[in-house]
């Protein structure tokens, strides 16, 4: 099979269809219209930069250079994630990024080592795709159960401290919190994990048959992609959370003032 | 068992409570009262080191609280908040949660144990695998109060657990916390419900 490229041309009319839901949002008043809009904008924008920075890194196909973009994309995705949370980012930044670095080095060298057996395990082709998914899924899947679990830390401290003082250790008494983020975040993956195939045909698959990959061979990569994006989505939320603890419990188990809006209100 | 010397507290910039002592004697039931916002909740918050003292001490059996002795004070705990809902399905999940504890290992949660509490409260055996969110609120607070009756620990620190309960179960309630201090366990409760605040040893006005 070849891989069969698409013009600018093609890619124009293809956008073209983003007018369909543009008028609708116009039409129900959502006021999501410009949001929209400027998220289109930017996507084609950040897709096709990414397009030439992936060109001089595929060019170059340095391990060293390769593992300095894991840390940039590593420090970005960090910086995200903690910006899309409540908490301040001083407090969580750091857990987030050792986190997803150490996820995504244990996780990526698992998966090109043992499983793809590659020959050059930091080449570009097979090390940036990979690390790419695996900071795309953490970042979801830790924003959720970060928010989750600190936010209902929070509005459940009568549990919290009934545990507490009933004689739990600080895990046994973050237990059922970080139990809940766990499902919140987890339960979309595992759904779609369990249509795949029926339902919904993920991107990776999808992609690769479309450059021209048969179909046996993208199904398995397919396979594999979903279960490493979800056992780096689990490590990565383990390592944050167990990391973050010494920065949000005092000595005595109470949370300290982390989030955002304490922070203002003790200034003022 | 317990024993509070010229406590001080200040939250959020109000003053709560200053040089406030109070001692609670094994097999001795001492009761919290007045105005609400006064600083009883937050005294027992204290007790277990949920809200730092700018002022005094706090001495459970022997033990000054610090961070180094909280673990062993809030072993030797029961602690019941007020409106607080336990994570789980059935009313037994409920009941069974502290006894899961590592520090509540040597204690054990048995029917037994249980349906006499219960006789006493006036709940219905059936109730026990009944789901939490069917319980009423009365219902539900005298289920956490067999709980702590069945820990069984040397002090318990309970707030407002006359909160949900009409006159009658009050009485009810009264005698499983006599039953309690016989026991010799301590208790500091707070409330705002007058025959409650009567049956007790010592009442403290804050």
């Amino acid at each position: 099979m070849t891989t069969v490229d698409l013009s600018y041309t093609g890619l124009f009319v293809g956008m073209l269809m983003m007018l369909i839901p543009f008028y609708f949002l116009w039409h129900y008043r959502t006021g999501l219209l410009s949001a929209a809009v400027l998220g289109t904008v930017r996507m084609t924008i950040q897709l096709l930069l990414i397009g030439v920075y992936l060109r001089f890194l595929f060019e170059w196909d340095n391990a060293y250079v390769n593992l300095l973009w894991m840390v940039v994309m590593a420090v970005i995705a960090s910086y995200t994630a903690v910006g899309r949370t409540p908490l301040q980012r001083k407090v969580l930044l750091l857990p987030v990024f050792t986190g997803f670095l150490v996820t995504v080095l244990l996780v990526s060298l698992y998966f090109l080592v043992l499983v793809v057996q590659a020959d050059r395990v930091f080449a570009a082709r097979f090390f940036i795709p990979v690390v790419g998914v695996l900071f795309g899924n953490m970042l979801t899947v830790n924003i959720m159960a970060v928010n989750v679990y600190y936010s209902e830390l929070q509005r459940e401290q009568n549990l919290y401290y009934f545990m507490l003082g009933n004689g739990a250790t600080r895990f046994e008494a973050t237990l059922p919190f970080l139990r809940s983020a766990v499902i919140k975040a987890f339960s979309p993956c595992i759904a779609n994990m369990a249509v795949m195939g029926i339902v919904s045909f993920p991107g990776t698959m999808i992609g690769q048959i479309l450059g021209g990959t048969i179909p046996e061979v993208a199904i398995k990569y397919q396979l594999m992609i979903s279960v490493i994006t979800v056992v780096a989505s689990m490590l990565s939320l383990v390592i944050t959370v167990s990391l973050s603890a010494r920065r949000t419990f005092d000595s005595y188990g109470r949370l300290k003032p982390i989030f955002r809006q304490e922070k203002k209100l003790n200034k003022s | 068992m317990l024993y509070i010397e010229r406590a001080t507290l200040q939250l959020g910039g109000r003053l709560l409570f200053r040089n406030l002592s109070l001692e609670v004697r094994p097999g001795e039931w001492v009761c919290l009262t007045g105005e609400s916002g006064c600083g009883k909740t937050s005294l027992l918050r204290a007790v277990l080191g949920f809200h730092e003292l700018d002022g005094g001490r706090v001495v459970v059996d022997g033990k000054r609280l610090s961070a180094q002795t909280i673990e062993f004070i809030r072993k030797k705990t029961t602690y019941l908040p007020q409106n607080f809902f336990l994570p789980a399905e059935t009313v037994e999940e409920m009941l069974r949660i502290p006894f899961s504890l590592k520090a509540n290992r040597d204690r054990s949660f048995s029917k037994e144990r249980l349906f006499p509490l219960w006789n006493l409260l006036g709940l219905e055996h059936g109730l026990l695998e009944r789901k939490v969110n069917q319980l009423s609120g009365g219902q539900r607070q005298r289920v956490v109060l067999s709980m702590a009756a069945m820990l069984g620990k040397e002090l318990l620190l309970a707030d407002e657990p006359t909160s949900a309960l009409d006159a009658d179960t009050i009485v009810r309630v009264v005698a499983l916390f006599r039953k309690m201090k016989e026991s010799g366990m301590a208790i500091l409760s707070t409330s705002h419900n007058a025959a409650f605040i009567q049956a007790c040893d010592r009442v403290v006005r804050m």
